[in-house]
Formats: C-alpha cells, structure tokens, sequence
C-alpha cells in the first residue's frame, strides 16, 4: 500500500511546474558554471554556496506548501482502510523521490558528465551532488515534522523559514560569537565539534577537507582532517548526518500516527 | 683566463671581419697554454685521483664515461676537469665528492656526481668550492647528493645549465642544492633544480645575478636568502615547494618576471618577505600559493606590474612595514584578496586591478571612482581570529561580504586603493624588459 501511495504522490509533484523550475534552474545554472569557469574547483565553490542556500529552502517551502495544498486529501485517505503507516511513508518517499530526482538530473547529469571528460576533483563532485541530496532529505523531514505540527499553514511557513534561517545563518552567527568570545583560547577543536552540529556546515566542511582551500583553513583543516582520517570520525559524521535525517522523520512519524485530524 | 680562450676558440671559428678598435688575436698562431691529460677505465691512466696530482697548474683533464668511487678529491691548482660520455664521480653516500679548495679558476662540465655522504656535523657536498674565485661549472648533473654545489667563501663564479635532482627526503637529511655562503659575483643561470631542502640557498651574497632557473619540489623553500644586497632574480621558475620562496633581512634585491607557482600548504608562501629594504617586485606572476606575497617588517619595497591569481591570500602584509608602493598589479581569483594586522597603513596602493571591485567609472577615464578596499570584513576577523576560517565559503560569510556591499562603511579601510583600474592590465610585448636585464 506504501508503494502505491508513493507513486500516486510522486506522480502528482512530478507534475508541479515548480519542481520543473527548479529542476531547469540547476541544470542551466550549473551548465552555465561548467561552461563559463575553467577552473573546476571554482565551479564546486560556486555550486556549494548555491546548494547550502538554495537546497535547504526550496525542500523546506517545497513539501510545506504540497502537504498543506493536499490536506484534506490526506484526510480523505485515512477515511480509507489505510493504515497510517502507509500513508505516513506513501508521501514520505513520494515526496522525497521527485525532489532527488530533480537535484539527479539537474545537477547531477552535469556534474556526471564533466567527470567523463576530467576527472579532477571526482571525489569532491560526487560529495557536492551526494551532500545536495542529503540536506534535502533532512529538511523534507523537518518539512513534514513541521508541517503535521502546525495546523496553520501561515505558522507552518513561518516555523519552516525560521527553522532555515536558523541552520543556514543564525547557527554560523552564534558559531562565530563563540569564536570571538573565546579567541584566547585554543578553540579549534571545539568550533570543528560544533559544527558537527549542523548538517550544513558538516557537508560544507566535508567537502572543502576534499579540496585546495583546505589549505587556507590552516590549523581548524587540520583538526578536521585528523578527526575525520579515523574511523571514530567517519562515523561520527555519517551518523551526525543520519541522525539528522531520521529524527525529524521519526517525530513526523510520531506526530502523525497519534495526531488527530 | 682558461674561460676567455675557450670563448674566443668559439669566436675565431666563425673569423669575424676585423673592425676598428678590434684587436684580432690568431689563436693558431698562440702557443696551447693548457697540457692535457686522459682519464679512463681502459687508459694508461685510469685515477682521477692520479691525474689530478700530476696535472700542473692550469691542465685540462678530460675523463671519458664510466664510474668513478675515489672518495673525496681534493683540488688545490687551477684546473679544467672535461667529462666525455658522462663520466659519474660515486660518493658512495659517504664521501664529499670535489672539494676546490683556494682555487682561482676552475672549472668543470659534463660530469655526473652522485651520493655525496649525508653528515650531521658538516656540510657534505657534491662539489664544494671554498675560498676559490673564476669558476665555472656547466652542464653537469648533480643526483641524490646531500648538498650539491656549495661556495663557501667563494667569488666571481658561474653555475649554468646544471641538472641537480636531490633525494627528496624530510628536511635534517637533505641539503640544498645551490648553496652559497659569503660571495659576490655568482652567475647562476639556467640550472634545474628539484628535491632538495632549499633550492638556492644564499648567505652574505653580493652583486650576484640569477636567471632563468627552475626549481621546484624541495622539501623546505624553492629559494631562500639572507643578509645579501644587490642581488638580481630574472625569469625564474619557483614551483611546488614546502613553503615557497622566503628572503629576509636582505637590501636592494631585485626581482623580476619570475614565477612563484603551486607553493600550497598549510605554512606556504609563494614569496615571503620578511626585513627586506629597498627592493624591486616587478612583473613576477604568482599563481596557486597558500599566500601569494606575505610581506614582514620590510620598507620601500615597490611591488609593480606583478599578477597575483588563484591565490588562497593575494597579499598579506603586516604592520611593521612602510613606505611599501603597490601599484598596477593585477588582483586575480584570489579567495582573500588582501589580509593585514594593522590598524592604519603607511603603504601606497595605487592603480592596480582587483577583480572584487565592484565600483563604477562614470567618467570612463579606466580608473574606478571610489575606493576599494580589499580587506573584506570576513578577511578582518579571520585575521584576528584564526579559527573564523571555518565559515569559509558558508552561507554566513556571504551574507558579511553582502552586508559591506551595501554598506561599505563595514569594509575595514586599513587597504585602500583610491584609483582602482576597471580592467585588467596586459603587458605588451614590448614592454617585456626581458631584454634589459643586464649581461
């Protein structure tokens, strides 16, 4: 039953022009950067800042507003002998899907094809694409959390964008008052633990670590790198970034099975 | 004296018409000043050894291919050593290989040494010249020596189109490949140099020229040189070395039209500049350094017409220098474009292009009608606190570097170019002073 609501769910986003746009909008825009810059590392650059700002808030305001639009369909399936579950996880995937599939061709495809004719900085081109995939994967799950919590679809937007601000600016900010406050300290170790934190700086630093910039981070590159070079790092950010997906989507989960429509 | 035959041998092959004012000497008609001795495995004479004892003063040994283990071979008289067929001198890893000691005139060319000895307690060399003048080493090839080619004390010499490849190891087991220690008048030109500690390592050096040299890959600096005036650097290449070029406490240095290139690490410098007075940076293009030109402690050095790009920082300068001129340098692709301790700046930075402008000319007369200031406010903070560089790139940073475009009175002021160029700046041809270096 979950893979059949999952089609139907996909079948309808995939249909919405702004999936389209956006899909469009990163296939030119990272055309346009392959074409335009030689320098291929300048190209990863450029793209992350895109990604880190652009990503997070398209999937926030994206399943918001299609979860709110398609309300009281929700309501009218689980009128249905549906379990819950299966509705639950039909949109979570139905969802999900057409919003990676359209990061897979839009800037995917691109990057996919550039590699066949360079393979400089491979590894770092498939962390851009790989990291893309899995921010919008968190902020669908914080999406869905939100948007089962909030009845208001006004408060739900406002509750998505301040959860976005939050991660993309105001967590940085706070990182960097730290970073002033304690600059008589040796703090690297804790700013490199802190943003351990937040899914958006953890998928920059990834991928910067597999880049030439590294070199300018100095000393914080070098706590990085050395934290991630063993196998307690590795883990500890794959597991930072899962946990980031899978506890939004749990309290969704939980919020919906007891929510009462 | 030995130099100026062979020069002239070349000369009268070609029997030049006689001008005024031209003494025309027939050097058929000159006695052969130098007695010649053979070296080979299957000659009377078979010990370089041997032939260096006998030679009188002046001789001209030429030693055919094959390989030579004599320990260390000592040189006190004027000789000319000629390999044939790429004759190799062995040091076996354990020996210093020529040693020249209180020589005027010597020369050697087409040689191979190889494994000189690493020692702890003294400088070991491939060749060491002490306290010797008119020298002349050319086209040999110097591999997996400790040091290579050493003066100590030593003057009026050329170093030209060697072939010098160290063994690459950690920095206490390597030595330089060019080292030179109180000497004036040393031409080194044209050499290759890779994997040594330093490059070309100067120490009391005086009114010496170096050009067209590539060195690259050393574990330590691609150059480095201290307490040395007059000295002029033309077209070299400095690539991909530990930490790059470093000069200091060195006056009226100039260099020119070189490459500081790929020196990318974590402590790199494509040029670092630390108390040097009164020197020329001009037309250098410094491409992929950690830092392009850090500059310490160090007055009325002009900076002009040098391209600074893809560089982690372009420039770097602290506050202790003065009267520093910048001007007409173009400002690439660089992630920081210009990064200083200071407070205020006694420096002059003047006419340069900096692709971060983001200013308009109205007048359209090329220059940009307000300020840049090349020290973003993220730049500031990383600065003064090093571990801010972890917002590198984040979406934050972009936001700081936003912010001070729309209100610039954000940007720290301690940088300013008050004439910006609107357009990158080419050098045409003939304005390449390759030329007027002077020989």
């Amino acid at each position: 039953m979950t893979g059949k609501i999952a089609r139907w769910v996909a079948r309808d986003v995939l249909r919405s022009i702004w999936l389209g746009l956006y899909t469009f909008f990163f296939l030119i825009i990272t055309l346009s950067f392959f074409t335009f810059f030689d320098d291929p590392s300048r190209v990863l650059l450029s793209l992350l800042n895109l990604v880190l700002m652009v990503v997070p808030l398209v999937s926030m305001i994206f399943v918001l507003t299609y979860l709110h639009n398609n309300r009281n369909f929700i309501v009218l399936t689980l009128t249905q002998p549906v379990s819950r579950r299966s509705v639950f996880w039909g949109y979570w995937w139905g969802l999900a899907i057409p919003l990676q599939l359209a990061l897979l061709v839009g800037m995917g495809l691109p990057v996919a094809f550039h590699l066949l004719a360079h393979r400089a900085l491979w590894l770092a081109s498939v962390l851009q694409v790989v990291g893309a995939m899995l921010l919008t994967q968190i902020f669908l799950g914080l999406a869905i959390w939100l948007s089962f919590a909030h009845e208001d679809r006004l408060k739900a937007l406002a509750s998505g964008l301040l959860v976005w601000l939050s991660l993309t600016f105001l967590y940085d900010g706070l990182l960097l008052v730290v970073i002033l406050l304690a600059s008589a300290y040796p703090i690297e170790k804790f700013a490199v633990g802190l943003s351990f934190l937040n899914p958006l700086d953890l998928v920059r630093l990834l991928l910067l670590m597999q880049m030439d910039v590294a070199a300018l981070m100095g000393f914080t590159a070098e706590v990085f790198k050395k934290f991630l070079g063993n196998a307690v790092g590795t883990l500890a950010a794959v597991t930072a970034l899962l946990i980031w997906i899978a506890f939004p989507t749990w309290m969704a989960f939980r919020n919906f099975m007891k929510k009462d429509f | 004296m030995i130099n100026l035959a062979l020069f002239l041998t070349v000369l009268v092959g070609q029997t030049p018409a006689p001008e005024k004012g031209v003494i025309e000497i027939d050097l058929q008609k000159t006695p052969s000043a130098s007695p010649t001795l053979t070296v080979c495995g299957t000659c009377p004479r078979r010990s370089l050894r041997e032939a260096i004892e006998e030679a009188p003063p002046g001789a001209v040994i030429y030693v055919l291919g094959g390989v030579y283990r004599e320990s260390t071979l000592v040189i006190r008289k004027p000789l000319t050593l000629i390999g044939e067929d790429g004759p190799v001198l062995d040091g076996e890893g354990k020996f210093e290989i020529l040693v020249v000691d209180s020589v005027d005139g010597f020369q050697i060319r087409g040689f191979t040494l190889k494994n000189a000895g690493i020692s702890f307690t003294e400088d070991q060399a491939a060749l060491k010249l002490k306290n010797s003048q008119n020298c002349f080493v050319e086209d040999n090839t110097f591999l997996d020596n400790f040091f290579a080619i050493y003066l100590e004390n030593t003057h009026s010499c050329v170093i030209r189109n060697n072939r010098v490849r160290g063994p690459g190891r950690t920095e206490s087991f390597s030595g330089n490949a060019i080292h030179v220690w109180n000497g004036y008048n040393i031409w080194i030109e044209g050499n290759h140099l890779s994997y040594h500690r330093d490059g070309i390592y100067f120490e009391f050096v005086r009114d010496s020229k170096i050009y067209n040299n590539v060195s690259e890959n050393h574990v330590r600096y691609g150059m480095h040189f201290m307490f040395s005036e007059g000295n002029d650097f033309a077209r070299n290449v400095f690539r991909d070395c530990g930490a790059g070029v470093a000069v200091m406490y060195s006056k009226h240095t100039k260099l020119r039209q070189n490459r500081f290139e790929f020196n990318w690490g974590g402590a790199s410098y494509g040029l670092l500049l630390k108390e040097i007075d009164d020197t020329d940076i001009e037309g250098n293009v410094f491409y992929k350094n950690t830092v392009g030109l850090y500059v310490e402690g160090s007055n009325r050095v002009f900076v002009r017409g040098n391209t600074l790009e893809k560089n982690g920082w372009a420039i770097r300068v602290l506050g202790n220098s003065m009267a520093l001129s910048f001007m007409y340098n173009n400002i690439v692709g660089n992630t920081f474009e210009a990064s200083s301790n200071a407070g205020r700046s006694f420096n002059t930075y003047l006419h340069n292009y900096w692709d971060g402008y983001v200013g308009y000319d109205l007048n359209r007369d090329g220059y940009g009608d307000v300020p840049h200031r090349p020290v973003r406010l993220f730049t500031q903070l990383v600065e003064q606190y090093p571990p801010a560089v972890i917002l590198l790139h984040s979406p934050l940073e972009f936001l700081i570097t936003y912010a001070e475009r729309l209100l610039p009175v954000l940007s720290p002021s301690v940088i300013e170019d008050d004439r910006p160029l609107m357009g990158r700046i080419v050098w045409s041809k003939s304005k390449d002073s390759s030329n007027d270096t002077d020989r």
